[in-house]
């Protein structure tokens, strides 16, 4: 069963996206920031992460910036980056789009089945090759 | 022999009386007019002597011009019909001429008839005579006014120029005490004057008022000289009505100019002026503060002294703009002062030209707008985080109705599902208005990002009108779509693309009453090639999206593309709209270097022009 981190600090958010994943056969673990979601990450070494950008202690972007650094699994584990993206954020996508393999999706522009669909996607696809 | 003597005696007198007369005396014979004899006075006028005298005649000694009117004289004289002859004039031997009066009697002497003539050699009074002439034709002629007026108050003599000037005639202007054509503002400083005139004697420069009988004020300016012995004053006076007018302007214009100028120099914009090259040559108090460079330091320098902070193609945009193209030019830059500090400004930059049409100067107009671009970051800051926090809530409402609604919490009853429908349909449509304030946040920060990649234009229409089926099934509109074949794949970011095919879209089915038409089209327009009016700058696709709705009034062309703008019609048709749509979608357009227009016609039916090139950016 493959194995997928969900990090966000919302919870309504939250209990959808595992009630959803979990319906698709999907095993969820959830971290409710990024010092948890590191935590869990490296502990557990899911197949995919969820990420949420603004959450409190330690938020999206720090939390990929180091899950990249860190080593070889966090620099290639595929993250979606869940978020709903304010005005001046582009440029931070570009940036930490190079670090490894993310994928940016506006949550209220997606439908639960979508991003369920999505993931499975990325799992089912052939492994993108590490920077 | 008492008689003999008695006789001899007169003669001897008569000779006495003749030879020292101080007139010259000649006896003539009426017949023939030869002279027959001349005294002493007479030969020393003519310069003959007593000899050459008595071979002359009357021709001989008158100019040969003034012959007929002598001769003319000379008969009346025989006739008797004329004693005396005035201005005659006469010739000398040596050529020259004077003029004499002639006294003249006919005398019987030995029973024939002569003439005796007495000449009077009146030249120099008759010098007096024309030099008097002479002054009264400057009097005559003169354009200033002369008048002498007496005591009393009243015009004694006016030459012509004073009737002419104040177009009484000369009867009018004596009848009454001058003092009654003056202004009557001016009454009691002339009456001062001409006391003041009396006194003195001297003669001085005065101006007062004068009314025409027309009614028209004249300004006229006096000089004046009493002369207490004939009891007269002599006046010449000059119209400077004219010169008052002149004067009056100037002072008018200068006081003008002095307004202005305090209200350039009061402004609180920055204002300078700038010869063709861009040297200044002033600067008002308000760039003083604004630059920290006082007038001193800026004057016969560039205004490149607190600029230089933009790339260059900004500058060389400018000056193309306004010394070249000779347009005004306006942008929002920022400057430097002298201090080091930085400020966003907004200039206006304007050239003067000569009537040749050359550039004569510049003027500069820029405004501090520091505080509005702060105010407005504060306000997009804002935006942008109450966009980001109501689409968290939104996320929520969007992914349990759609939880409810697929049965994950049981099935659903009818009723419910149109209500959980509903919460559905209504947090979309929430999400597409945060949508749109986002993209126009970027598209104004200019932060959009430009991702441009191949699109396929053709599903992305079919795509956007799936989305309004709804609508589109609710109008019962036909709406059809016409793909060129083979048509190339334009290089956009895909999102930009969506949204203003969405928009064209939407508007289109929005608009267009029920059972009407929508048409799409794709096709690939060439460089050069022209279409509905307008010419395509590079290789495109034309997106066009004819309707056969409301229409767009001529008066709302301009402003259809500016920010909240809603056409009458449209307000009326929708109250809904938020005026951002077409604003969002030209803004979208002019980043991928596309072009959007439109024709139309109310009533009718609006077409949607959008030009996408192929090669992207």
């Amino acid at each position: 069963m493959k194995k997928i981190l969900v990090v966000e600090d919302d919870e309504p958010t939250l209990k959808a996206l595992r009630v959803a994943l979990e319906s698709a056969g999907l095993a969820v673990s959830e971290a409710e920031n990024g010092i948890g979601g590191l935590t869990m990450a490296f502990t557990e070494h899911p197949d995919l992460i969820l990420l949420d950008i603004l959450m409190p202690l330690m938020d999206g972007w720090d939390m990929l910036e180091q899950l990249r650094e860190k080593d070889d699994w966090g620099k290639c584990v595929p993250v979606i980056v869940l978020t709903n993206l304010s005005a001046d954020e582009d440029e931070q996508i570009r940036r930490i789009a190079e670090l490894g393999p993310s994928f940016f999706l506006v949550k209220a522009d997606w439908k639960l089945e979508g991003i369920v669909d999505k993931v499975l996607e990325i799992l089912n696809a052939e492994k993108v090759p590490c920077p | 022999m008492p008689d003999t003597t008695d006789a001899l005696e007169k003669e001897e007198m008569f000779r006495v009386i003749f030879d020292n007369a101080l007139d010259g005396i000649i006896l003539a014979d009426v017949g023939t007019k030869r002279f027959l004899a001349g005294n002493k006075t007479m030969c020393t006028m003519l310069g003959y002597d007593e000899e050459e005298i008595k071979s002359l005649t009357v021709t001989d000694i008158h100019p040969e011009h003034d012959l007929p009117y002598a001769l003319d004289q000379f008969e009346k004289q025989a006739r008797g019909e004329l004693l005396l002859a005035k201005d005659i004039p006469i010739l000398r031997k040596d050529g020259s001429v004077f003029y004499t009066d002639v006294n003249s009697s006919v005398v019987m002497i030995g029973g024939k008839r002569r003439l005796l003539g007495i000449f009077r050699d009146v030249t120099d009074r008759r010098g007096a005579e024309i030099e008097r002439e002479q002054y009264f034709r400057f009097f005559q002629i003169s354009t200033d006014i002369m008048v002498i007026a007496d005591p009393q108050g009243c015009f004694k003599k006016v030459n012509p120029a004073c009737l002419q000037v104040l177009g009484y005639s000369e009867e009018e202007l004596l009848a009454k005490p001058f003092i009654d054509f003056v202004h009557p503002d001016d009454r009691q400083m002339t009456r001062d004057e001409m006391a003041r005139q009396i006194r003195t004697g001297a003669s001085h420069d005065f101006e007062n008022r004068y009314v025409r009988k027309d009614g028209t004020l004249l300004w006229l300016s006096w000089r004046a000289t009493h002369d207490a012995g004939e009891q007269v004053t002599y006046a010449t006076a000059r119209d400077i009505t004219e010169r008052r007018r002149e004067e009056q302007k100037l002072r008018e214009s200068t006081e003008e100019l002095k307004k202005f100028k305090m209200a350039v120099e009061a402004a609180s914009d920055q204002i300078i002026l700038t010869d063709s090259d861009g040297t200044i040559i002033y600067v008002n108090k308000g760039a003083e503060s604004f630059t920290g460079y006082s007038r001193e330091e800026t004057i016969g320098k560039k205004a490149s002294l607190w600029g230089g902070q933009m790339p260059q193609g900004f500058y060389d945009e400018m000056w193309k703009t306004i010394r070249e193209d000779k347009k005004p030019f306006s942008a929002e830059l920022v400057n430097r002062r002298k201090d080091g500090r930085r400020y966003d400004a907004e200039i206006h930059i304007s050239p003067i030209l000569d009537e040749a049409g050359e550039v004569r100067y510049f003027i500069g107009v820029e405004r501090d707008i520091t505080k509005a671009k702060e105010i407005d970051t504060a306000k997009n800051e804002f935006i942008s985080l109450a966009s980001h926090q109501m689409r968290t809530p939104l996320t929520a409402i969007n992914w349990y109705s759609e939880m409810l609604l697929g049965g994950d919490a049981g099935e659903l009853n009818a009723k419910q599902k149109e209500y959980f429908n509903a919460i559905y349909a209504a947090g979309q449509q929430m999400n597409e208005i945060i949508k749109t304030f986002l993209h126009i946040l970027r598209l104004e920060a200019g932060s959009i990002a430009m991702n441009a990649v191949p699109v396929d234009l053709s599903g992305m229409v079919r795509s956007t009108i799936e989305e309004s089926g709804l609508a589109i099934d609710k109008k019962h509109l036909r709406v059809s779509e016409q793909v060129q074949e083979a048509l190339p794949l334009p290089k956009v970011d895909p999102e930009l693309a969506r949204v203003i095919l969405q928009n064209l879209i939407s508007n289109a089915v929005k608009y267009t009453p029920e059972k009407g038409e929508v048409t799409v089209s794709l096709e690939k327009v060439a460089q050069g090639s022209s279409i509905a009016g307008r010419t395509a700058a590079a290789d495109s696709v034309l997106v066009s999206v004819r309707d056969t709705g409301i229409g767009i009034a001529e008066a709302d062309r301009d402003k259809i593309s500016t920010k909240f703008f809603r056409a009458e019609n449209a307000k009326t048709w929708d109250p809904n709209g938020n005026g951002l749509g077409l604003y969002m979608t030209d803004r979208m357009i002019r980043t991928a270097r596309g072009a959007l227009w439109f024709t139309s016609e109310v009533g009718k039916g609006t077409t949607f022009y959008a030009l996408l090139p192929i090669g992207g950016e």
